[in-house]
């Protein structure tokens, strides 16, 4: 059994008077790709960015490689490892590809580690080493989304989850993204993946957690998933 | 010519003034969403710490700026620590901070009227007597006001463009989550903002002092013309208040040579209300998406 | 689900009729059971500022929209109450409602002013305006009629407004109980205001105000016209504050520009937040919470615009609700929103049964 990077115990919250997130827990082994699929509105968002400390929690724990988080404030959970590529990508609209870049560097220990970095991204996206001088407000979606996670990478912690990767794109550049996806597991191998799509997900996750109004209503493996369409259709209508 | 000569010359400074006053004022907004109605009370507090340099402590001309400015940095280092930090994560943040920066603001003139009493005293930070362009008197301090705001201008824009700092907040201005998630320590951009903010507020108090007078109550007259400036602008566009502090300085010192004194600060609002009905967001601002 | 929400308000309602009867009761009562001149005249200037506060309530709390201004109508009401006594010789009591016009259409300017205006911009271009008019009240040095030598303003310049008549309750009642004419007065004040403000809070057009304050964009997306709405506000807000601003005129028999004083604004806007923005009771109870605290800062007068100013820094840390959620904890909302936890955690169970009992099968 391998050791898990992150840990749910328990986890509830919500906004002002609404609970969105009921006692939730997930865990997620090191080296492994675990997604959260499920409807729109029903919580996977609020549960990455509680990860995250976007939004404070409730109750429950969080384990990030053994350390407990929840408390912590959002800006050290990064130091500890978690990288959170948010849904929206987030960018700094009035900062060019480059300087989004280089903030998503801003743990690097050295401007070498820095430059190392920065490089890896662009061999990753062409585009972004394309553009680089170009103001951010000014990509497309697809674009800004490689922004994004470019700037996750840039980030280098030991998990890295990403919030609807395929959000608002093309198929062809969600084909794109996905094949990025799947090369990232050589450099950061621990990945939790939020997305409305099962299907892309089922391609590159190791295992699976259905979420329903904010509460875990199923967990296995991308297989059996495949395998079950009564699953699908009924929470997912696919 | 003369009189023409004379409004340039007033309406400049006057614009200067009102541009530094700007720019501590855009700063806040812009990173924090903070509008902050004790920018008076930085002034004040410039202005009678540069009095009581070169007055009490009988301290050399050349000290009055650096230690103005020191008192400004830690009078918005204790604003964050003190308060802003309580409300910061509070939902309103930006409709609260304005009535607990209007309730500093009397805070600090109060105390000011307790410690150095009502009475109207002259600012010794003055440069006497000016030069002549043809009959029109341009006075040396009015030169000394405008290098200085010069100066501020310039070291603001290199700090928000060339440092880490600068860059820091410009990200948290733009996007404090993203910020946030990449590991930058927001609520430490912020106290640096603060402490920024105050101190330039502070250096500007220490002139606009020079050229009114000192009292208790001097700073709220620059704050509220500042703020306009920064709503006809377009609150965050820091290039565009910094223009329309000058326009609407000389706008401001005509309608004062033309109609009299008293219309200056009217008709100044009413060109703002009227440019902001015509253009809610400002001449150079951008309409900001809202998410629901 | 409709029947349950109607009975909650006629609830509130009922509660709001009875506290608002046992208080008139009281506050009617008082001058009789035996009061001395100072605290008498104290009480009086506590209906007028709490009037004008359920007023400012209406616009900055229930709206949402953050006016500054709001002294700046209570000056129109009692300066045009003030000019037409003086200059038109009309009597005081007529003139009350021509102020309160007076006050209407102010109000609605400063709403057409900044119509457009989003959040803090209305803070800063409202206390703007109030500013303007006080910057050309006082230095309004032109003498307008010249009466014995004596050089009177329009405006009454930076000394005010003096002999334009009064509420003639002197000759009524006698010299013994003149204040008792201006205490009766100021507490019809408040309370038709109060009605009126409770009235509008509980009628569709507050539930509109305050859907445009919680989610402007949603309002407006089921098609609530907010312009008008914003318009409406500013204009019902200005009815009785005017007429608080005419009767203040009238009680005292000068009005001068120390109302648009910083100190006064800070004064009235502390009462709103300690009571509670937005709520029904808050402003009431925010005004005779911050009286009592002014009689005690009166005592050392260089430090009272300090303690009202700390006081209202600290009630925003500690206390963002105001005294009606305070109140409103030791009694009521705790039990009621544990209740609605359980429940939802109760539906979660049945539902997660219902679920797993489904999932068996896989």
């Amino acid at each position: 059994m391998s050791k898990s990077m992150l840990k749910i115990d328990n986890l509830t919250t919500g906004y002002g008077q609404r609970q969105v997130l009921h006692d939730l827990s997930l865990s997620v082994p090191e080296g492994s790709v675990v997604g959260i699929t499920g409807p729109n509105g029903h919580g996977k968002t609020t549960l990455l960015r509680a990860i995250s400390g976007l939004v404070p929690v409730w109750s429950g724990q969080i384990f990030l490689n053994g350390t407990a988080i929840q408390e912590m404030p959002a800006y050290t959970r990064v130091n500890q490892g978690l990288v959170h590529i948010p849904q929206g990508d987030l960018i700094f609209p009035d900062m060019t590809i480059e300087e989004n870049l280089i903030l998503g560097g801003y743990l690097a220990p050295s401007g070498d580690e820095l430059n190392r970095r920065l490089e890896t991204v662009y061999d990753f996206f062409p585009r972004l080493f394309e553009r680089s001088s170009q103001q951010a407000r000014t990509l497309s979606g697809g674009e800004r989304r490689m922004l994004g996670i470019g700037r996750g990478l840039m980030t280098s912690g030991e998990i890295m989850m990403l919030d609807e990767p395929s959000l608002g794109l093309a198929p062809k550049i969600i084909d794109h993204i996905y094949e990025v996806i799947a090369g990232l597991r050589t450099s950061s191998p621990t990945l939790l993946i939020v997305e409305e799509n099962p299907t892309r997900l089922q391609s590159v996750a190791d295992w699976i957690y259905l979420m329903d109004d904010g509460a875990f209503v199923w967990n296995g493996s991308a297989d059996e998933l495949k395998e079950s369409s009564d699953l699908l259709n009924t929470y997912l209508g696919a | 010519m003369d009189t023409f000569l004379q409004i340039t010359i007033s309406g400049l400074t006057v614009g200067a003034m009102y541009a530094v006053g700007t720019l501590a004022l855009s700063l806040l907004w812009g990173s924090m969403g903070m509008l902050n109605m004790a920018h008076g009370g930085f002034i004040a507090i410039g202005g009678y710490t540069g009095y009581w340099v070169m007055t009490v402590l009988g301290g050399h001309w050349l000290f009055v700026l650096p230690i103005a400015g020191l008192a400004g940095m830690l009078a918005g280092y204790a604003l964050y620590h003190l308060v802003v930090r309580w409300m910061y994560e509070r939902e309103d943040f930006s409709v609260n901070i304005i009535i607990v920066t209007v309730a500093i603001a009397s805070l600090v003139e109060n105390s000011l009227l307790n410690i150095a009493g009502p009475s109207a005293m002259r600012q010794p930070f003055k440069i006497p007597s000016g030069f002549k362009i043809s009959d029109v008197v341009v006075p040396y301090q009015t030169l000394l006001t405008l290098a200085v705001a010069l100066v501020m201008m310039v070291l603001v824009s290199w700090t928000v463009n060339r440092t880490k700092v600068g860059y820091v907040i410009r990200a948290v201005s733009q996007n404090k989550d993203a910020a946030l998630l990449m590991g930058i320590n927001v609520q430490l951009a912020f106290t640096q903002a603060l402490v920024l903010a105050g101190g330039i507020a502070a250096i500007s108090g220490v002139m606009v002092t020079s050229m009114t007078q000192l009292f208790p109550a001097v700073g709220y007259d620059t704050t509220i013309k500042s703020f306009i400036i920064c709503i006809i602008a377009g609150l965050g566009n820091i290039p565009g208040a910094l223009t329309m502090a000058f326009v609407l300085g000389m706008f401001e010192i005509t309608v004062q040579y033309v109609f009299g004194q008293r219309y200056g600060f009217p008709a100044m609002l009413g060109l703002v209300v009227l440019v902001l009905i015509w253009r809610p967001h400002g001449v150079f601002g951008k309409a900001t998406v809202n998410r629901v | 689900m409709n029947k349950q929400k109607n009975s909650t308000s006629s609830i509130n309602i009922r509660r709001d009729l009875w506290i608002g009867a046992v208080f008139l009761l009281v506050a009617a009562l008082l001058p009789i059971i035996g009061m001395s001149n100072y605290v008498l005249t104290q009480v009086t200037l506590f209906f007028i500022w709490a009037a004008v506060v359920t007023q400012w309530n209406l616009v900055f709390g229930v709206a949402g929209v953050f006016s500054l201004g709001h002294m700046a109508v209570f000056a129109a009401g009692g300066y045009v109450t003030a000019m037409m006594g003086l200059y038109l010789d009309i009597n005081l009591w007529l003139a009350l409602p021509i102020g309160a016009l007076a006050a209407v259409i102010f109000s609605l300017l400063m709403g057409a002013a900044t119509l457009r205006l989003r959040g803090p911009y209305i803070a800063v271009m409202t206390f703007a305006i109030a500013q303007g008019i006080y910057a050309l009240i006082i230095t309004d040095v032109d003498c307008f009629i010249m009466a014995d030598l004596l050089c009177l303003n329009f405006t009454g310049g930076a000394k005010g407004l003096i002999h334009y008549g009064n509420f003639g309750f002197r000759e009524w009642l006698g010299y013994s109980h003149r204040l008792w004419g201006n205490y009766y007065m100021g507490l019809a004040l408040l309370t038709l205001g109060l009605v009126f403000a409770l009235c509008v809070m509980y009628s569709p057009i507050g539930l509109t105000f305050g859907a445009l304050r919680d989610n402007q964009i949603c309002a407006e997306a089921r098609g609530i016209n907010r312009i008008r709405f914003q318009l409406l506000v500013f204009a019902v807000s200005g009815i009785f504050t005017g007429l608080a601003g005419g009767v203040y005129a009238g009680i005292l028999g000068t009005i001068g520009p120390d109302i648009f004083s910083l100190s006064l604004l800070l004064f009235l806007l502390s009462m709103m937040v300690v009571g509670g923005r937005g709520t029904r009771w808050g402003p009431v109870l925010g005004a005779a919470a911050l009286m009592v605290v002014d009689s005690g800062l009166r005592e050392i007068p260089e430090f009272r615009n300090f303690g009202l100013a700390l006081i209202i820094i600290l009630s925003m840390i500690f206390l963002p609700g105001g005294l009606v959620k305070l109140v409103h904890g030791i009694f009521h909302w705790q039990p009621r929103s544990l209740i609605k936890l359980e429940r939802t955690d109760q539906q979660l169970r049945q539902f997660q049964n219902q679920k797993t009992s489904k999932t068996k099968v896989y």
